[in-house]
């Protein structure tokens, strides 16, 4: 399995939501790191289990979201970090 | 000597055998069932010390997940007022028609409710009774809203001048809740103090507890499971433990740390917790009961939430808001269920205690044994019927031929398995979703979408279809151009955040079927595709 980023689970996350950024007049590059996806109404309760799964087939692994605070599951900064983490932690 | 036994009676029984027993774990408090009786009979008394002139015995609580959410229903019910329960999650303007239409003149308010009360107070004219224990200065909110009655913390009457709850009636209203209704207009369903008692009755005699079980409280008191976790447990002394909003998506550790023993939830939160890797072998090792509710429950989320949960019994709770939260109920036994599901969807199982229920045809017939009908159930759970509307009432609650008392009619069509006896639920024979255990009108949707819209020919479908219901809504509308992000806008200050189409989709023309009449079945197809 190769390496995987915050950077590239940030992008992946960007460009999923590229429609609905635009729509909202924000340029993806000035996303903040805690945007909350669900709170800003981008995604809806079954938008979680539709997000996860699409992060799992984009890097090929499931991940397990236990240790991820609840707060953070839709939050693109920490949301992109534990991806990230979880990914090398699982490589080690 | 005594009073007539209403919805408070147990948990003042509970109050007098247990008074230092743990009642509620809240905000990082634990209020002991003396001090939680303190606290509502505190605030019951300021209530109908200031109250101004009600035309109703109704109180409104803007309060979800707080001391004050639920010392202010035991105090609304102690005054012998029903609660009408105001989601501040929910749109400002429905807010505000719950208040108009119920015509409540108190209202409690909690910190939560407290962000939004300005928008909902903005244009009301007649005065009202607000109480605010969470807020000890209130001279802010007084000098602004100055016809409004307006009390703070420091206002709370003193507990020892009561002189007991007041007297209620079996059938007084003990909460209005609101629900989905196909014309746009939320229907306000009238529930009794007789049928909760019935309820709290049928839950205890089907899913025993007692003082030590730890209650999980799931679900926003506007939803009517909140009820199966409050009452039930006051009654027996035991301790409802409410997460804070943000731990809902994620409850395991909450559940695991406080070590729950009882909880709702609906299979598609289970859903959720499993794709998040939450629902491990043994990860809720202290639950004593699971009930997954709201929604059809697909076997592989029962059997995974059974392992999850290896000492508690899993049980399927079937039920709707008109006949007090719980009809049926299926016991999920790991060796002996997979083989009695359909279509990998576990059945709804056995009516609950007292209840009464018919598979009928579309005149009110029962069907022949083992054919598909629609299920009309009626008992001590049949609540009152709907607020201020009779004739949807009439509509709903009738009498069958050949019967004397009063059914339900669900509108869910169901089968009915010879050798079992267990009902299975089928589908709705109307336009109803079920989205993460709540149940949609998706004529509602439709009545939100022509209104901000302005077009006549819109559809809302459930989308995508899963085996719990649908995952959220689609709509069509029949037009070359629209704003969405206007839309968008516009229909969030009229649905719940929930209900929202996650989609909204144009079509030059709607197809119709040899009726003339939209087809709505004829667009699942352009979204089958669109999803591939």
């Amino acid at each position: 399995m190769s390496d995987v980023s915050t950077e590239q689970v940030r992008s992946f996350l960007l460009d999923r939501f590229n429609e609905t950024f635009t729509s909202m007049g924000i340029s993806p590059g000035e996303v903040p790191d805690d945007f909350d996806l669900l709170a800003e109404g981008f995604i809806d309760s079954f938008g979680i289990v539709e997000l996860i799964s699409d992060v799992e087939e984009r890097f090929g692994f499931e991940i397990d979201f236990e240790d991820l605070d609840p707060e953070d599951l839709t939050v693109i900064g920490p949301f992109s970090r534990f991806v990230a983490e979880f990914a090398f932690g699982r490589k080690r | 000597m005594g009073i007539k036994r209403a919805l408070y009676s147990g948990f003042l029984e509970s109050c007098e055998k247990f008074p230092g027993r743990p009642a509620l774990d809240v905000e990082n408090q634990v209020l002991s069932y003396g001090e939680l009786k303190d606290r509502a009979v505190s605030l019951s008394l300021t209530l109908e010390k200031n109250a101004l002139e009600e035309p109703y015995p109704l109180t409104a609580l803007l309060a979800n997940r707080s001391v004050t959410a639920h010392s202010g229903i035991l105090a609304i019910l102690f005054r012998g007022h029903g609660y009408v329960p105001l989601n501040a999650a929910f749109p400002v303007k429905r807010l505000k028609w719950i208040l108009e239409n119920t015509e409540c003149a108190s209202i409690i308010v909690d910190s939560e409710g407290e962000k939004v009360i300005d928008a909902i107070l903005e244009g009301m004219d007649r005065s009202l009774l607000l109480v605010f224990p969470d807020r000890n200065d209130v001279s802010e909110l007084s000098a602004k809203w100055k016809h409004h009655r307006i009390l703070g913390a420091r206002d709370l009457e003193s507990v020892d001048q009561w002189q007991g709850p007041r007297a209620v009636e079996p059938d007084s209203i003990a909460y209005i809740l609101y629900t989905s209704g196909s014309t746009g207009v939320p229907k306000g369903v009238m529930v009794s103090h007789r049928n909760v008692m019935a309820l709290v009755s049928a839950m205890h005699k089907t899913w025993p507890i007692t003082e030590t079980d730890i209650i999980f409280r799931f679900s926003d008191l506007s939803w009517d499971a909140s009820v199966a976790d409050l009452f039930p447990a006051w009654a027996k002394g035991s301790l409802i433990c409410c997460p804070p909003q943000k731990m809902l998506l994620d409850p395991s550790k909450f559940i695991s740390d406080k070590k729950i023993t009882f909880l709702q939830m609906t299979p598609s939160h289970a859903m959720l917790l499993n794709s998040m890797k939450c629902l491990k072998p043994n990860t809720f090792a202290d639950l004593r009961w699971g009930i997954l509710c709201g929604e059809s429950l697909p076997m592989d989320i029962a059997a995974t939430f059974s392992e999850s949960a290896p000492n508690a019994t899993v049980v399927n709770g079937y039920g709707i808001t008109e006949m007090t939260v719980y009809s049926t109920s299926y016991f999920w036994d790991p060796v002996r269920s997979p083989g009695e599901c359909r279509n990998g969807i576990v059945p709804i199982g056995q009516v609950l205690p007292g209840y009464k229920f018919l598979v009928t045809d579309e005149k009110l017939r029962e069907v022949r044994k083992g054919e598909e009908g629609e299920l009309l159930l009626g008992g001590p759970q049949a609540s009152l019927g709907y607020w201020k509307d009779n004739a949807k009432t009439k509509e709903s609650f009738i009498i069958p031929p050949g019967e004397k008392n009063i059914f339900y009619r669900s509108g869910d069509i169901v089968q009915k398995h010879q050798e079992s006896g267990n009902l299975f639920f089928k589908c709705r024979k109307d336009q109803q979703v079920q989205i993460f255990g709540v149940r949609v009108e998706l004529g509602e949707i439709e009545a939100a979408l022509r209104e901000v819209t302005g077009l006549t020919n819109v559809v809302a479908l459930g989308w995508p279809q899963t085996q719990t219901g649908a995952g959220g809504i689609v709509a069509f509308l029949e037009t070359n151009q629209i704003d969405l992000t206007s839309i968008r806008s516009r229909l969030s200050d009229l649905l719940p955040r929930q209900i929202i189409p996650r989609d909204i989709r144009t079509i030059p023309q709607m197809p119709l079927n040899v009726n003339g009449k939209i087809d709505r079945q004829a667009l699942m197809p352009i979204l089958e595709r669109a999803s591939k």
